[in-house]
């Protein structure tokens, strides 16, 4: 990517989207001609990212501290001695980062912007590339946490999308229910495609393809993954306005949907009053609710089998239905209620979205695809 | 060890309660009483009643910017002449009473109204009561009948169980808000959140419980150091939680490996709860239900060290109040 210091001086994050648009940009002639998605495109790619204290300017010395702490892991330690990585700050909210990989002797770029209590990184090298580089290096950072979304919220946000429509996605089924685990990809969809993946497979998306018309034609053709990571793969000449505006609206309605579906709104803060009694202020559950089999009398056997007997988790029952969950990683408690099939999870006095994020991100990544999730909260004081 | 078991069992069974007529304040029952106004700014309240001396002690407070209603929960069926002894006490809050209590400072800042109450309602909710109970209570069972009538008279009884709904059973409210909202009922969610763990006996169990539900959990993110002192203070004034009995806890916990002793000599006990400690923090209700802190001390043949003598010397009983409430060893 080539983008240089002195090219970003002075400019502010639409500008900054603005320049990177334009390394997608095809004129009306290639537009035609590119029939198929996919290939070695060098698409945009934005990555989202709750961001819990990470500041801009602090990654090289957050990276010699990690380097040399006794709680980093391995293989965290490995990918910083096998890279080189070098952040350059160009004002108050945004730096360059260059990620170099001395073995396969190439440097990638990567773009971060803070913004309200999210952190984006921007970049236009290839997937393959920043799978290797970037995408490792949001893993090992604390405080930084790509966000996630249901596929109901993915789909939600394309149907709001101002002249889009659905043209291809990734599907995925799999449950403890069955043992069938499959990937559905999907180019050239139609409308009610979603629908009918669902129906017929129960499969659902966690990637969708959009495009977008500047009418009459299709002028932007783009994409976005439930783990907060969006694409622009090319705009049509003269549509680069809207494709900034496309990038912008969609990150901010990703971070409202994660929001609405995570965040810990009304803690369960205790007070103890003078008289000795006491009083819970607030209330947070979110609900795993019908997946795709009607009972399920194992549960708290597979969840503990699949999901909490890894590293991030510490766990201890109470009785038949509750499970009290530590996560290490985040330094949470939470609670988790089995009403099998269905799973809440409830926010306890120091539980944030961090941890409420990442448990409902492994049940659907790894143990039941066929989930809905859904926040409920309340103020019980106050 | 069944007898043992039982003995958390029914310690189980008094939280059980607590957090099950809590739900019906979430945004998990339909419809939660918070959608028609009512707050719980406090639970466990301790309020002065016409008499010199003498407090309600309701279980919760809920209010709604005008109505003040103190519900009393009890874990099972049995309607006892104590339940009927407590509604008294909870029907001689006056509305200038409520008031009070409610402008006191601290109270006041939990609730989003101004403090003004225009009536004072009670209720008592049963964990085991349904219509069916109640039918055969008064038509078949004379005894319970007479129990009933004059429960009935002073208060709405209501029953409640998780996965079901919390429904008015017998009596009336005053307000016609209120009898309405529980005629309808409340459905309550199949698994309540454990937000309270703590009997009204203090057992041992459930202390060790609470203990690492409060302070435990905070280990989490960093080392949590706790005294004996700590623990009392915590639960003062209302409650005056044996000193003997907190020190026997810690020192059961710090055995199973919950916490650490980290005390410089043998008179000023100090515990610490780190991360290390997680997993027995976190499955602390299993470890007590299969043995009763004292059983598992005896059988590690603990010796009584001089400082840890019990001095509460309370027989574990399976009477649901031991009389470490104030307001019942005053009555």
């Amino acid at each position: 990517m080539d983008i240089s210091l002195d090219n970003l001086t002075d400019k502010d994050k639409e500008e900054i989207i603005h320049d990177l648009v334009e390394h997608v940009v095809k004129t009306e002639e290639e537009v035609e001609e590119k029939e198929t998605r996919g290939g070695k495109t060098t698409d945009l790619k934005l990555y989202l990212l709750d961001n819990q204290g990470f500041e801009i300017g602090q990654l090289n010395p957050t990276i010699e501290f990690l380097s040399s702490s006794d709680n980093t892991g391995k293989n965290a330690k490995s990918f910083i001695a096998d890279h080189v990585i070098d952040e350059n700050q160009v004002s108050e909210d945004i730096s360059l980062v260059k990620i170099s990989t001395p073995s396969a002797n190439r440097t990638d770029d990567f773009i971060f912007i803070q913004n309200n209590g999210y952190l984006w990184i921007l970049t236009t090298e290839r997937k393959e590339w920043a799978k290797k580089t970037v995408e490792n290096l949001i893993k090992y950072l604390p405080d930084v946490e790509r966000l996630y979304l249901s596929s109901e919220a993915l789909e939600d946000m394309v149907e709001d999308l101002d002249d889009a429509y659905v043209s291809g996605f990734t599907a995925k089924y799999h449950s403890p229910n069955r043992t069938r685990d499959a990937t559905l990809v999907f180019h050239g969809a139609e409308e009610n495609d979603l629908d009918k993946a669902e129906e017929a497979f129960q499969a659902r998306p966690t990637r969708i393809e959009f495009d977008q018309t500047n009418s009459p034609a299709a002028a932007i053709q783009g994409s976005q993954a439930n783990d907060g990571e969006l694409s622009i793969e090319s705009v049509k000449d003269g549509s680069e306005a809207k494709a900034v505006a496309t990038l912008i609206g969609l990150s901010e309605e990703f971070q409202n949907k994660d929001r609405e579906t995570f965040e810990v709104e009304y803690p369960a803060e205790r007070t103890v009053l003078e008289d000795g009694g006491f009083s819970v202020n607030g209330f947070t559950a979110i609900e795993l609710t019908d997946p795709d089999r009607d009972s399920a009398p194992n549960l708290a056997a597979e969840l503990q089998e699949e999901i909490l007997s890894s590293n991030q988790y510490d766990m201890g029952r109470w009785g038949e239905d509750t499970i009290f969950v530590h996560d290490s990683e985040h330094q949470e408690i939470f609670e988790v209620g089995l009403e099998p099939p269905d799973i809440i999870l409830y926010a306890r006095e120091s539980t944030s979205a961090l941890s409420l994020r990442s448990f409902c991100q492994n049940i659907i990544d790894e143990f039941d695809s066929t989930y809905s999730v859904q926040k409920r909260q309340n103020r019980i004081a106050g | 060890m069944t007898g043992k078991q039982n003995h958390w069992s029914r310690q189980e069974r008094e939280i059980q309660s607590y957090n099950v007529f809590f739900s019906a304040l979430t945004a998990r029952a339909d419809p939660p009483l918070t959608r028609q106004g009512f707050e719980a700014p406090v639970s466990f309240p301790e309020i002065e009643g016409q008499r010199e001396n003498v407090q309600a002690h309701p279980d919760f407070l809920l209010y709604d910017g005008e109505i003040c209603l103190l519900v009393e929960v009890k874990q099972g069926d049995n309607i006892e002449d104590e339940h009927i002894e407590q509604m008294e006490e909870c029907n001689r809050v006056t509305i200038e009473r409520a008031e009070t209590y409610l402008k006191d400072a601290e109270v006041q800042e939990k609730t989003s109204y101004n403090g003004d109450v225009s009536q004072v309602e009670t209720c008592i909710s049963y964990a085991g009561l349904d219509e069916g109970y109640i039918e055969k209570c008064r038509h078949e069972w004379p005894n319970c009948s007479e129990q009933l009538e004059e429960l009935e008279e002073k208060t709405a009884i209501l029953g409640q169980s998780a996965g079901d709904s919390l429904q008015l059973l017998a009596g009336e409210f005053d307000s016609s808000v209120l009898q309405s909202l529980f005629e309808r009922g409340i459905q309550l969610p199949e698994t309540p959140q454990k937000e309270f763990a703590i009997t009204e006996g203090w057992e041992k169990e459930s202390l060790a419980v609470a203990v690492c539900q409060i302070w435990g959990y905070d280990a989490a993110s960093g080392p949590v150091e706790v005294t004996p002192s700590d623990i009392r203070s915590h639960f003062a004034p209302r409650h005056a939680i044996p000193m003997g009995r907190i020190k026997r806890v810690l020192y059961f916990l710090s055995e199973i490996e919950a916490c650490d002793d980290v005390s410089d000599n043998d008179r000023d006990h100090v515990y610490s709860f780190s991360v290390e400690h997680m997993n027995e923090i976190l499955g602390i209700v299993e470890t007590v239900r299969e043995q009763p802190v004292e059983g598992y001390l005896q059988e590690e043949g603990q010796m009584d060290l001089d400082s840890f003598i019990d001095e509460d010397n309370d027989e574990e009983s399976d009477e649901d109040d031991e009389g470490e409430e104030s307001g019942d060893s005053q009555q």
